[in-house]
């Protein structure tokens, strides 16, 4: 494997953050009507810590998207700036903005029912395709208020994990995530062990451009890429060993730590 | 046979197949565009909802109903178009539903913020989430914030430790003076509090200094930046004695590169408002003559109530502050404080001396009136760079104090007694520090000068019309402070350094007494100075859950002082090595363990030849010195625990300390009607001291209620000397405290309610005395609507005043609050019950003193306050 050093590396990351942030390089897809921000709580029981994400869902006519709150804002501010922002600036507007580094994101064509996810390992992006999952829910005859939404219950397995989630009126069949599927807006889904948990703080009419940033993912697929994400956050050191070195040429010494890490899906 | 039973399953097949009902068909608008996402519900006669689907980029949907079905309602719902609902009975033939555009009235944006985030070691809670109806200032709302404790003068504590730093939008605006902003400050304006933990303020000291301290940071909501925000108050009112009144004007403007607070305040209720400008920080007082701190500024008691049940006051308040921000991270605050008080309070006192049979050797009765008159200014200037690679500060502080108060004293003969003082001191701070590859190099350089001009005590029969005592002292002070040091940082894990502190300090006290006891003036004056040249090399290691550090300070104490009077010279030149060392561990499940040994010695310094009587009230004489350089050595282990899940609200905090001392000098005191005098004698003794203390608290997020729990139990064990015996003292302190506070009913009731026992023991060889406390409060707010708060404040001191005797004491204050858009008109009523008299009992110095304090009365205050 060739070898660089830091300075190299820092490099690399400001040419993915530079790409990320020019304005040429967002593709606009579509606008969304309903705009959704849901925390997701996520419970690690191997380091026993609990991260929390801020996410948008944004559901236009042919197209939702599910991604960091945060992205959402710093590229708003992009599309408003004419010039091309120095990663220096990005990395400000990400610090205002409480951006929690790479959140993986996800994509719905809404007309072909195909759905799009991007997640990073180390430095490399991937994507896969897979048609929208058909979750089979169970209705309940439950409701309790959710955001100011009068919500009823719905529960699933799916994918590894028992689910319950609660939808309102809003007559749309999206939700966090990939959840959908159920006849409203999900509002609520949280896992019974407890270590997953999606909830809206905000809902809103939308106004605003569904966009995508062009940046050249590697297509992998579904199984593949969980595994290599799995494996890289449990074993973080083994995807630098050897890769990383000093300004003076020395191997760098890379903490031998488990990355935070709980996947949704576990099937 | 076998083709009998294929056909029979042939056609139970179709039968079951036949009976599985479907409904399908294509919705579209009225110009036949298919439409995609709209909502199928299919309803059962009951209502039930029995099943669902969506359309697809056709327009298309089928949903299987199971089983035949006779009749079902069906509902078509898709964004921007009008509902429709049809009843189906025929389900052969398709069901094409034709939608027309309507806006979707998505119900008013409905904001949830979670109330706590956590981030590493931030800590976000959302102020709306924990505010209540009530809570008037942000402090209102700290004091509910889990794992936080907001002291009486506003100190806020985060795991039992005093925050070091306090941001508004991540700028030092206030310079530890932050009761400015949090008793301003409106909750409304304020999106979140952080608490940012393990704070070190010096970016470039960042993983290489660590802090224990924790530092708050409030967010304002962003439609109240840019704009100019804050109140105008006005009041009048009527109490038995005189008119009340009260004028309030604060004022805030934040902005990224701005910030300006400005208050200005006056009343005659109560409030004291001189506590708002006070450093809540380490180091961020001025300092002071060796003359001014031996003068109380209340010789003769105070209560433990708040000052407004008892202190007739008129309080003012004006205070300028502006933080500027040239660069990135370069900064310029200005703060300009001016404050004036005069208070009036009247309170008599049995003090039972304790003696040699373990009786009251002699008990004194006192009463006296009292009139105290404060002024303070306080100007400071700075400018800081704190950026990730270099830090440096410079601030320039020049601050007074100006103290007069008058007591008439009932000791038949009758007395006054007049207690002036001055002070007056500037000081300029210089940090710097440069990070440079693995080198890191600090430097500071203090410099102040403190003078107190005059300090004078008076005290005279008003009978006779003669003078009994007069005390005049003046004081000056020259303190410089330089530090360096150096560190490395070996590998990725190991820091080494060596700090160099060099302080040098000299004084001057000048003082005469005459007064009738003494048979010629009691004289000193003395001068010199002491320097201080410390070396501590360091090792600190730190990787994943642990860190470690060990310092070993190694001092020379250099000291020479000049006493004028008995014309003697003491010259002292002596060494001293110290050591400390912590251990800190962070379990998994943010458990944090913190194990500390010290071993720390403290020479004397002027004060220890100061040897002829000062007198500090009319009774009262001290002899501070006793020729004799004290020393005292300590040896220390502390170990801590504290726990924290935000997100399920828990907190708790533990601290375990036992330390030794062991001194070259012992008080000593010798009791008479007129006279207490307080010296120092040389003896060498020993003290310990023992600590456990531990504070709980739980927040229920879902139920607005938050409740807290702390114990706390502190044994001492030290030798006093009264007259020519020497007595060994054993002190117990207990003391638990619970409260609840509680929004309920839609935060249309609030209440909350506290109660703390304490329990003082001592034992000074010859049986054990003790002194119960008992308190306990309850206040309710209704609303009736969100434009009304009635309330209701109650609190009941229990006292023992003697054996079997004890005095309860209950106060209750009410009013109510009208809020109508900006202006909000409230009407407050205190010490409903119009209770004159407060008594309580305590242990000073191992004597017992009995206070009872004469109450304002029964007040009320109408006042109108408009927000902006």
């Amino acid at each position: 494997m060739k070898k660089i050093n830091i300075p190299i590396i820092v490099f690399i990351f400001s040419i993915f953050g530079a790409n990320a942030i020019a304005q040429d390089n967002i593709l606009i897809l579509d606008r969304s009507n309903v705009e959704c921000i849901y925390s997701h709580t996520v419970f690690d029981p191997q380091l026993k810590e609990t991260q929390t994400y801020n996410m948008l869902l944004q559901v236009g006519d042919k197209y939702s998207k599910y991604a960091q709150y945060a992205n959402f804002r710093i590229d708003s501010v992009i599309m408003k700036t004419n010039e091309q922002i120095s990663f220096n600036a990005y990395r400000r507007l990400a610090k205002l903005y409480g951006n929690s580094g790479f959140v993986p994101w996800l994509m719905k064509n809404r007309l072909t029912q195909e759905l799009t996810v991007y997640d990073k390992v180390f430095i490399d992006t991937y994507y896969y395709n897979e048609p929208n999952p058909h979750i089979k829910w169970t209705l309940h005859k439950e409701t309790a208020i959710v955001c100011g939404y009068e919500c009823t219950k719905a529960s699933a397995d799916f994918r590894g994990r028992k689910w319950v989630a609660w939808y309102c009126n809003i007559p749309m069949s999206e939700g966090p995530w990939k959840f959908g599927g159920l006849p409203g807006l999900i509002l609520k889904v949280e896992d019974t062990m407890g270590e997953h948990k999606f909830e809206a703080i905000s809902v809103r009419k939308g106004r605003n451009d569904i966009s995508q940033e062009k940046i050249d993912y590697m297509k992998s697929s579904r199984i593949q890429l969980n595994k290599a994400v799995a494996d890289y956050k449990n074993e973080p050191w083994k995807s630098v060993q050897g890769f990383v070195r000093k300004p003076d040429g020395s191997p760098e010494d890379i903490p031998r730590r488990r990355l935070f890490h709980n996947p949704i899906e576990k099937e | 046979m076998k083709r009998f039973v294929i056909a029979a399953m042939m056609t139970m097949t179709v039968l079951i197949v036949s009976a599985r009902v479907s409904l399908w068909g294509k919705v579209t608008t009225v110009d036949g565009e298919p439409i995609i996402g709209v909502v199928v519900k299919v309803f059962a006669s009951n209502g039930d909802l029995i099943a669902y689907g969506t359309t697809q980029s056709t327009g298309d949907y089928k949903i299987d109903l199971g089983s035949e079905s006779v009749e079902v309602m069906v509902s078509f719902t898709g964004m921007s178009y009008k509902e429709k609902e049809i009843v189906v009975t025929d389900f052969s033939t398709p069901v094409n539903i034709t939608m027309h555009e309507a806006p979707f009235q998505l119900k008013e944006v409905t904001i949830k913020t979670p109330p706590v985030r956590t981030l590493g070691d931030t800590i976000v809670y959302a102020v709306d989430a924990f505010r209540k109806a009530s809570d008037q200032t942000i402090e209102d709302v700290i004091k509910q914030l889990p794992g936080i404790i907001v002291a009486d003068n506003g100190r806020i504590m985060y795991n039992g430790e005093p925050i070091n730093k306090f941001y508004i939008e991540g700028l030092d605006l206030l310079s530890g003076r932050y009761a400015l902003a949090t008793k301003n400050i409106s909750p409304t304006d304020v999106q979140s509090v952080s608490v940012y933990e393990n704070h070190q303020p010096k970016r470039v000291l960042q993983e290489v200094e660590i802090s224990e301290k924790a530092a708050i940071n409030l967010t304002l909501k962003k439609k109240r930046m840019l704009r100019p925000i804050g109140n105008v108050t006005g009041g009048v009112g009527r109490g038995n004695v005189e008119v009340g009144w009260k004028s309030e004007l604060f004022s805030m403007l934040v902005s990224p590169d701005n910030q300006t607070l400005i208050s200005a305040k006056a009343n005659n209720c109560g409030t004291n408002y001189a506590q708002e400008t006070q450093s809540l920080v380490m180091g961020g007082n001025a300092i002071e003559t060796e003359v001014y701190k031996l003068f109380p500024l209340k010789p003769l008691g105070v209560a433990n109530l708040p000052p407004n049940r008892y202190e007739g006051n008129t309080s003012v308040l004006t205070s300028v502050n502006s933080i500027f921000k040239l660069k990135d991270t370069l900064t310029l605050n200005v703060v300009a404080d001016y404050t004036k008080e005069d208070s009036d309070y009247r309170n008599s006192s049995e003090i039972e001396y304790f003696g040699a049979d373990g009786k009251g050797s002699l008990t004194v009765f006192e009463k006296d009136v009292s009139h105290l008159s404060r002024h303070g200014f306080n100007v400071r200037l700075k400018v800081e760079n704190n950026a990730s690679a270099l830090f440096y500060q410079d601030e320039l502080k020049i601050s007074g104090q100006f103290n007069n108060n008058d007591y008439l004293i009932d000791r038949a003969p009758l007395m006054s007694q007049t207690l002036r003082n001055k002070d007056v001191s500037v000081s300029n701070r210089f940090n710097f520090a440069l990070k440079h590859d693995n080198r890191l190099w600090e430097f500071a350089s203090d410099i102040s000068v403190a003078s107190t001009p005059v300090n004078c005590v008076s005290v005279g029969m008003l009978d006779s019309d003669s003078l009994e005592v007069l005390q005049t002292s003046a004081g000056f002070a020259f303190v410089t402070h330089e530090r360096t040091a150096l560190s490395w940082l070996l590998r990725k894990y190991s820091t080494f350094g060596v700090r160099l502190d060099f302080k040098s300090r000299y004084d001057r006290i000048d003082s005469e007494a005459v007064a009738k006891v003494l048979a010629m003036p009691s004289i000193n004056s003395i001068s010199g100075y002491k320097i201080e040249t410390t070396a501590v090399p360091y090792y600190q290691y730190k990787k994943g859950r642990v860190t470690w550090r060990t310092e070993v300070p190694i001092k020379m104490y250099n000291m020479r002082y000049d006493d004028a009077i008995d014309d003697t010279i003491y010259n002292y030149n002596r060494p001293a090595i110290e050591w400390n060392t912590s251990f800190t561990y962070r379990f998994p499940n943010n458990l944090v363990g913190i194990l500390k040994l010290a071993q720390s010695q403290l020479l004397g310094d002027i004060s220890n030849f100061v040897t002829h009587p000062i007198a500090v009230s009319y009774k009262q004489w001290i002899v501070p010195g006793s020729q004799l350089l004290s020393k005292r050595a300590s040896k220390h282990v502390t170990l801590s625990m504290n726990y924290r899940n935000a997100l399920v609200g828990f907190f708790w905090f533990s601290r375990l300390l036992y330390g030794m001392t062991e001194n070259n000098v012992l008080n000593r005191s010798e009791v008479g009607q007129l006279q207490l005098v307080q010296m120092y004698q040389n003896y060498r003794n020993k003290s310990r001291v023992s600590i456990i203390e531990t504070t709980a608290s739980k927040s229920f997020y879902d139920i607005h209620t938050m409740v807290s729990l702390s114990g706390n139990v502190q044994l001492n064990k030290r030798h006093t000397r009264r007259d020519d015996e020497t007595y060994d003292v054993n002190v117990a302190i207990y003391e638990i405290s619970g409260d609840i506070s509680s929004s309920l009913l839609n935060k249309q009731l609030e209440l909350s309610a506290e109660c703390r026992y304490m329990r003082s023991v001592q034992d000074l060889g010859f049986g054990s005395t003790a002194i119960d406390e008992v308190s306990a409060a309850f206040n309710v707010s209704v609303f009736p609507f969100k434009w009304l708060e009635i309330y209701a404040k109650s609190s009941l001191k229990v006292s023992e005043l003697a054996v079997d005797v004890t005095t309860r004491n209950f106060f209750l204050d009410g009013g109510l609050r009208l809020s109508r858009g900006r202006f909000d008109v409230g009407l407050s009523v205190t010490n409903i019950t119009n209770r004159r008299s407060y008594s309580y009992r305590r242990f000073i110095e191992y004597d017992t003193y009995t206070y009872n304090f004469c109450l304002r009365p029964i007040e009320a205050i109408a006042s109108v306050r408009y927000n902006f």
